[in-house]
């Protein structure tokens, strides 16, 4: 009764649409697609039903009702008008919209007309709940006409501008004042190159009132290394690019550092994207294979890696997400990772597409072996890259849900399929080949000129980094819940330009620098009224202040003290890292070899990225997530920044080496000093007031640092070395023999044993007490030996002892020994060695000098590094660690170089000649000596040194500042500090 | 009605839009703008852009406002802990029956059922059973809710312990105190809202990913606490230049900054990173003192069993725990064991060596930290967990060998304080304590609960992240009310 009553209303209701026939394709299929399809498709039949073609919606379902059924018995159409569908979502009601019940019962009393051959399927169109494969940034890229303006906003335009200032005019905005010269230079350094402009630069740029002078410099900017050492780290942050494999071991990936500097080279020598895309997919694959080819490859594999996965069969599948995820979002900006489990909910990827994808790496060097990849000989290169097993591989199954123990369908590989006219099967390798040839026909798929996604998402990334913000906001996803694009036209303009202009990406960069758009101020004088218009700067009214980020900021803070070093490629360097920021890490003892200074004043983007410890200071400011692609950095202004920027131990240092710099190009001369600091961090000259200011700060701080100064010295209570001792690291010191301890004389005064001090025998058996049971051989004891302390004096004759038991038992160890010369004779000298010539003569471990003033650790490092002031005494530090062995004297380095090869560690030692080379006997005293079973770090060698130093009164080889050497540095320190410093207009 | 229009195209969420439009810092000071419904109001973003932390509403009504997170690095064992099995008495020297399966982590040897090593006895009213490794805990057993069936994925300490931490196995997510303060934001914003604080012999295994905010901006990453000295990075000024010095450098800063921004109008970014010096500054005198024990009472520090070995350590971070309670700290995770084998709970080799040593470092400072902050007040405010990544086999590795291997199939966890059901048990697991059986209670789960105590619910905690609302316990977890007071 009810239902006849409905019915007859909704007859009244078909009466009320127009007449003209019901166009199935314009009217129905959306309406089905929208309302219907998520439960009845032919995957997913709720109720029996599919009504995803005409035979299956006149099957009907478990009803057995047509779709075609007359009006008044039409099950289907009752459900809907009883508003049982379609089905109700967390208990709101979801009627069919009165216009489309309409339209809908019209179709039914006219028979549900439905051509044959139609199949509709969930992402046939795009709904009010998720994308079709209609959705913009799957239409194909049409080149947009070139709106003509006759807008305001700028002076000449070029077609980017046209587009905007079309946008602008349309919302009543008008463009911001050009940047002046200095402001725009800056930004445009900074942009291209992340590094400022010489003072020089700005001068010159300013001088030149050439007409093409700021081409000029795009030109020159562009051409510089620099720019794809900047360029470059955008890229690895969007393959999760690291070091490092993170978990428990963090392994070092080896050879990684080729990949990276392989994106730096590729983007300097501008290299089409279409290749740059092919070759990290499919370099191995390619018909130019090559060293370089192969080491793009990287890429694939460049993302974290577990050893020690729970279930290693499961691992497999999870590294295949990372891999189609970093794959698709970098080179696609589409989720296709959420399609793992289920169809995409809002994207047109059908799960069977994320399988597709995946099938892609299924052939891979998936397992355990090799850091989870093929091995350097597999390659054919010593590269840390990618390729297949072979040409066949297992069937890749979907995973119903993503459950590897509900396997389904055998997936071949192939193309996204939401791009209908590019989805063709791939062919099958030639027989023989040594690969499967997918990856290649994936790149050659994502740079088919055809494909809509890949040159709107290069574009899109370009324009973001110099404009702050992309055309599309949400620069890796492209889909239902990104940002559609603010210009949708200017986007396709620029894709165009990228494919039309054989893929070459520097020519984009160029088009966008050349523009008005990109040229304007921060600042607009109508600021306060388009703020609450366009808070967000959508129509790009003006430019958008930046932020230094954390390698820009880095590496401005060496480059303008002079101290930066841009020089390309190589292995990634070690920061110094706080000891306080090493506690987060599980092996902390050897786990941070601190490179050599001439390695850490590199640019950043060759700092270790390792993903268990980053540099806090780059993490501070906002350096990538390491684990997922990253297509754009927060820019986060917190406490912790400003603490950073005060008290950071590299901050104050490159602070006082600015300082120096200014204080040696213009001695005595504080305003000119002042005026140089202005022109290097802000590119200008001070105005009056800051002059003053700066010149009052320096006098301010001078003069407290001086008062300060004085209190010490008359409070000057230095530690005593006793108590610097109590910090000393004891941690493995397995021999430590001091002239002021366990000394045993004979009657005539001579040293027949000296006993052992450590508190650990490394061997677990006994300690390494020295002796000399001949009475010839025995050194001397001077009790004043060096600076009033005793030592044990060595004629360079004959004398020597013997050590017992086997004092290292790592192949990483350190040696420390207080010593002085009383020849520099010619002929070489050894402090300590196990040198022996049966079977260990190129293989031994040995400290001494050799020559007037050489060291040598062993043969294998020599020279070690030159003393100065040789007839001094000092303290002779090496350190072989697990990547480089290092010298020092005193606190200064002397040398470094790769590990040493693996030494012969079993005894006999002797003390003062080579072994039992019966010659090269040390000539002067030895005071103390410390050997540790371990690479000491910074903090535990700094430690080791304090106690000497204070105690053997040596001097550390660093100068005190004076106050107004200090006072100079806090003022860099504070410009350092500054907005003026850190944000880029 | 314009506006709204405006603002959330396409019918996204405020959410979705928000982060759409840059995420991250300025998004989340505009997201807590458009709490209050006031969007337009830059005066207020400009104020409000350098505190992402500043303090918020709870969804659930929560007296919670602190939670300490008492992490047992390396696994404990639940049978010789807080999981008496007298079957293993019946069944010792036999192994574990053939149908229990599971993965041998590390291919250790597999040896027969061991009892547990100490002898359990009754603690409070409530009379729960708590070994002998647990004297002083034992005196608290009416506060608390021991879960006995938790269970995990992963049998291996990396990934064990970055899914206790972040709810997945896989590094990058962000961690649990990432989600309370994000949540919830701090009381304290002179301080970090979420302290780790490490043991003295190492970091956990993984490293920083345990402590990260993942996708989250790296403002609510945790930030690693020392006890002693200086308790966060950079905090300490370098020696020539003391507070006057710096003083006159922040003038000198901000007259400069000042003149800046006059240059350069509606620079709210501009006026913020202003603030965040001043912030900074205070950070210098209040984060030392949060950790400057030298004015708490003599009784106070032995309590803790401060300056007295095995407990001076974990009593130190567990009296500055109470002191970072006080002062506002939202989430304060304390690690028990670091670096790796002997030096963590990872006791292969010996239960009582392994367990002996560690539990007499922590036992007291707990039982310190219950009584203090009962007596303070506190404890209804601050939720205690306490736990492992994982737990240990019933059997041992090898004949008569002292030792347990791995065990993430059943595992003990408790709570205490805040919103916690005391002298309850919860869940079973089977008669040799190898896997929960009754009321299994995953990490997930474990989550889900500790963030509705917190006033959280876990559902709706969300962040969307490339196209996704990211949970911590994804697609899972269910609250254990049971344990809910």
């Amino acid at each position: 009764m009810t239902r006849r009553a409905t019915i007859s209303a909704s007859l009244l209701l078909v009466l009320s649409v127009p007449l003209q026939a019901i166009d199935f394709n314009e009217e129905i299929a959306p309406l089905i697609v929208r309302r219907c399809l998520e439960c009845h498709n032919s995957t997913d039949a709720q109720g029996g039903l599919d009504l995803t073609s005409l035979k299956s919606a006149i099957a009907g379902g478990d009803s057995k009702s047509s779709i075609q059924s007359p009006i008044e018995n039409n099950f289907i159409l009752q459900r809907i008008m009883d508003g049982e569908m379609p089905p109700e979502i967390k208990g709101i009601p979801q009627p069919l919209p009165a216009a489309e019940l309409a339209i809908l019962t019209k179709w039914i009393s006219a028979g549900a007309n439905w051509p044959q051959d139609r199949q509709l399927d969930l992402y046939d169109a795009t709904t009010e709940s998720h994308a079709g494969r209609d959705w913009w940034s799957l239409r194909p890229v049409t080149k947009p006409q070139i709106p003509s303006t006759g807008s305001a906003s700028f002076k000449k335009d070029n077609a980017i501008d046209a587009f905007i200032a079309a946008r602008l005019t349309a919302n009543s905005l008008t463009a911001a004042p050009p940047a002046d010269k200095r402001t725009l230079l800056r930004r445009l350094y900074y942009d291209v190159t992340g590094l400022p402009p010489k003072p020089s630069a700005i001068t010159a740029y300013i001088a030149n009132n050439d007409a093409n002078a700021y081409e000029t410099e795009v030109n020159k900017l562009l051409a510089t290394h620099h720019f794809g050492q900047r360029w470059a780290r955008y890229w690895l942050d969007l393959i999760r690019f690291a070091d490092t494999c993170g978990y428990e071991r963090d392994q070092l990936k080896p050879n990684i550092w080729k990949y990276r500097d392989w994106v730096i080279d590729a983007l300097n020598a501008d290299m089409p994207y279409d290749r740059f895309v092919r070759d990290q997919l499919a370099g191995d694959e390619v018909h130019y294979r090559d060293e370089q080819s192969v080491i793009a490859t990287g890429m694939i594999r460049a993302g974290t890696w577990n050893d020690e996965p729970n279930d290693p069969a499961d691992y497999v599948y999870t590294r295949l997400e990372d891999m189609v995820h970093t794959t698709t979002s970098a080179f696609l900006g589409l989720t296709v990772k959420c399609a793992r489990c289920h169809n995409h909910k809002f994207d047109p990827i059908p799960q069977t597409d994320y399988y597709r994808t995946a099938a892609l790496f299924w052939p891979g060097y998936m397992g355990q072996a090799n850091l989870g990849g093929p091995s350097v000989e597999q390659l054919g290169y010593d590269a840390f890259g990618w390729t297949d097993r072979n040409n066949a591989p297992e069937d890749l199954r979907l995973l119903i849900k993503g459950e590897r123990h509900r396997p389904a369908d055998v997936i071949q590989p192939g193309p996204l399929s939401a791009i209908s006219n590019l989805d063709k099967p791939f062919t099958a390798p030639e027989p023989g080949a040594s690969t499967t040839y997918r990856r290649l026909q994936f790149a050659n798929w994502i740079t088919d000129t055809q494909n809509p996604l890949t040159a709107r998402v290069m574009v899109n990334r370009i324009w973001q980094h110099y404009l702050g913000e992309g055309l599309v906001r949400t620069p890796n996803n492209f889909g239902f819940k990104g940002a559609p694009p603010t210009h949708p036209q200017l986007l396709d303009y620029l894709a165009s330009e990228l494919v039309s202009g054989q893929w070459k990406m520097k020519r984009i960069h160029k088009l966008i620098l050349m523009s008005a758009t990109y040229q304007q101020a921060s600042t607009h004088p109508q600021q306060v009224n388009y703020n609450q218009t366009d808070f967000l700067n959508r129509y790009w009214w003006r430019a958008n202040r930046k932020r230094l980020d954390a390698e820009a900021l880095r590496d401005t803070l060496l480059n303008i003290n002079g101290s930066l070093d841009t020089k390309l490629g190589g292995p990634a360097f070690y920061p110094k890292m706080a000891p306080d920021a090493l506690e987060g890490l599980s092996r902390k003892a050897s786990a941070w070899p601190t490179s050599p200074l001439q390695e850490r004043v590199r640019r950043s983007i060759y700092m270790i990225s390792k993903r268990a410890q980053l540099l806090p200071l780059m993490t501070t400011f906002d350096f990538a997530e390491t684990t997922l692609p990253c297509a754009r950095r927060e820019s986060t202004i917190v406490a912790p920044q400003a603490l950073a920027l005060l008290n950071n131990h590299f901050v104050h240092s490159q602070s006082e080496a600015l300082a120096e710099r200014i204080t040696d190009e213009h001695p005595a001369d504080i305003p000119a000093q002042i005026s140089r600091l202005w022109n290097l961090a802000y590119s200008r000259n001070p105005t009056k007031s800051e002059l003053a200011a700066a010149k009052q700060h320096v006098l301010k701080q001078s003069l407290h640092f001086a008062n300060q100064q004085n209190a010490d010295e008359a409070n000057h209570n230095p530690l005593p070395s006793e108590e610097l001792l109590t910090k000393m690291s004891q941690a493995n010191l397995g021999l430590w023999l001091r002239a002021d301890k366990g000394v045993q004389l004979d009657k005539q005064g001579r040293v027949m044993f000296w006993r052992d001090q450590s508190p650990n025998a490394t061997d677990h058996l006994h300690k390494h007490d020295a002796s000399q049971a001949t009475l010839a051989n025995r050194p001397a004891f001077q009790s004043q030996g060096v600076h009033g302390k005793p030592a044990i004096n060595f004629d360079g004759k004959d004398d020597f002892l013997n050590i017992a038991g086997q004092v290292i038992w790592k192949p990483h160890f350190s040696i420390f020994a207080v010593v002085s010369q009383s020849s520099t004779g010619a002929i070489s000298r050894e402090i300590i060695s196990n040198w022996h010539r049966r079977g260990r003569s190129t293989n031994s471990v040995f400290l001494g000098t050799t020559g007037t003033h050489k060291v040598r650790v062993s043969d294998a490092f020599s020279p070690a590094g030159t003393l100065k002031e040789p007839n001094d005494p000092f303290i002779l530090t090496a350190i072989n660690g697990a990547i480089q062995t290092a010298t020092y004297q005193n606190s200064t380095l002397l040398a470094t170089q790769a590990s040493l090869a693996p030494r012969v560690l079993s005894a006999p030692y002797v003390l003062g000649t080579q072994g039992n080379y019966g010659s090269e006997y040390w000539q002067g005293n030895i005071a103390e000596l410390l050997i540790f079973d371990r690479p000491l770090n910074e903090e535990d060698r700094d430690s080791v040194w304090s106690y000497l130093l204070a105690k053997y009164q040596l001097l550390s080889g660093r100068p005190r500042k004076t106050s107004d050497q200090l006072a100079l540095a806090s003022l860099c320190h504070v410009v350092l500090n500054t907005n003026e410093f850190i944000f880029i207009d | 009605m314009n506006h709204q229009k405006q603002l959330f195209p396409c019918g996204r969420t405020r959410r979705e839009f928000v982060w759409e439009m840059g995420g991250g810092f300025a998004g989340l000071a505009l997201a807590s703008l458009l709490e209050s419904d006031n969007f337009f109001d830059k005066q207020a973003a400009a104020a409000d852009i350098t505190n992402p932390l500043s303090a918020r509403k709870p969804h659930l009504p929560s007296k919670v406002k602190s939670c300490i997170f008492l992490m047992m690095n390396g696994a404990p064992s639940q049978v010789d802990t807080f999981d008496y099995k007298p079957a293993l008495n019946k069944y010792a020297g036999q192994p574990l029956p053939s149908n229990k399966s599971y993965i041998n982590s590390g291919g250790r040897k597999v040896g027969f059922l061991t009892p547990n090593f100490r002898p359990f006895r009754a603690g409070g009213k409530s009379g729960q059973l708590i070994s002998d490794y647990f004297p002083g805990i034992r005196k608290h057993a009416d506060k608390l809710a021991i879960i006995k069936s938790c269970h995990g994925d992963s049998h291996a300490h990396g990934s064990a312990l970055v899914a206790m931490n972040t709810g997945s196995s896989f590094i990058g997510r962000p961690s649990l105190g990432s989600w309370s303060v994000y949540g919830l934001g701090t009381e304290n914003t002179s301080l970090p809202g979420y302290v780790v604080m490490m043991d003295k012999r190492g970091g956990p295994i993984s490293g920083q990913p345990n402590y990260s905010s993942g996708f989250m901006p790296s403002t609510f990453q945790g930030t690693l606490f020392r006890p002693v000295g200086n308790p966060i990075l950079d905090l300490k000024r370098p020696p020539h230049i003391d507070e006057q010095a710096q003083r006159n450098q922040l003038d000198l800063l901000a007259k400069l900054n000042d003149k800046h921004l006059q240059q350069h109008p509606e620079g709210a970014d501009l006026a913020s990173r202003i603030q965040s010096y001043e912030l900074a500054f205070r950070m210098q005198s209040q984060a030392p003192e949060a950790v400057d024990l030298s004015r708490e009472s003599q009784s106070t520090l032995d309590a803790y069993g401060i300056d007295k070995q095995p407990t001076d350590e974990f009593g130190r971070n567990c009296l500055v725990a109470r002191r970072l309670v006080q002062r506002g700290v939202r989430f304060i995770q304390l690690y028990s064991g670091g670096g790796h084998l002997a030096d963590t709970w990872d006791a292969h080799v010996s239960i009582e060596k392994n367990h002996g040593q560690h539990a007499a470092e922590i036992d007291q400072p707990i039982d310190a930290l219950l009584t203090d902050l009962e007596q303070r007040g506190l404890l209804d405010s601050t939720l205690i967990v306490w736990g492992g990544e994982f737990g240990r086999m019933p059997f041992s590795e090898g004949k008569n060998a002292p030792g347990r291997n791995h065990n993430p199939y059943g595992f003990t966890m408790w709570m205490a304080g805040g919103g916690v059901k005391g002298g309850i048990s919860y869940g079973e697991t089977d008669d040799f304590g190898f896997e929960a059986v009754t009321d299994r209670a995953h990490v997930h789960d474990i989550h889900a609960t500790i963030l509705y105590l917190m006033g959280l619910d876990h559902e709706r905690l969300t962040y969307f992240h490339q196209g996704r609302e990211e949970s911590l316990t994804d697609v899972h977890g269910n609250v254990i009310t049971a344990i809910c007071s």
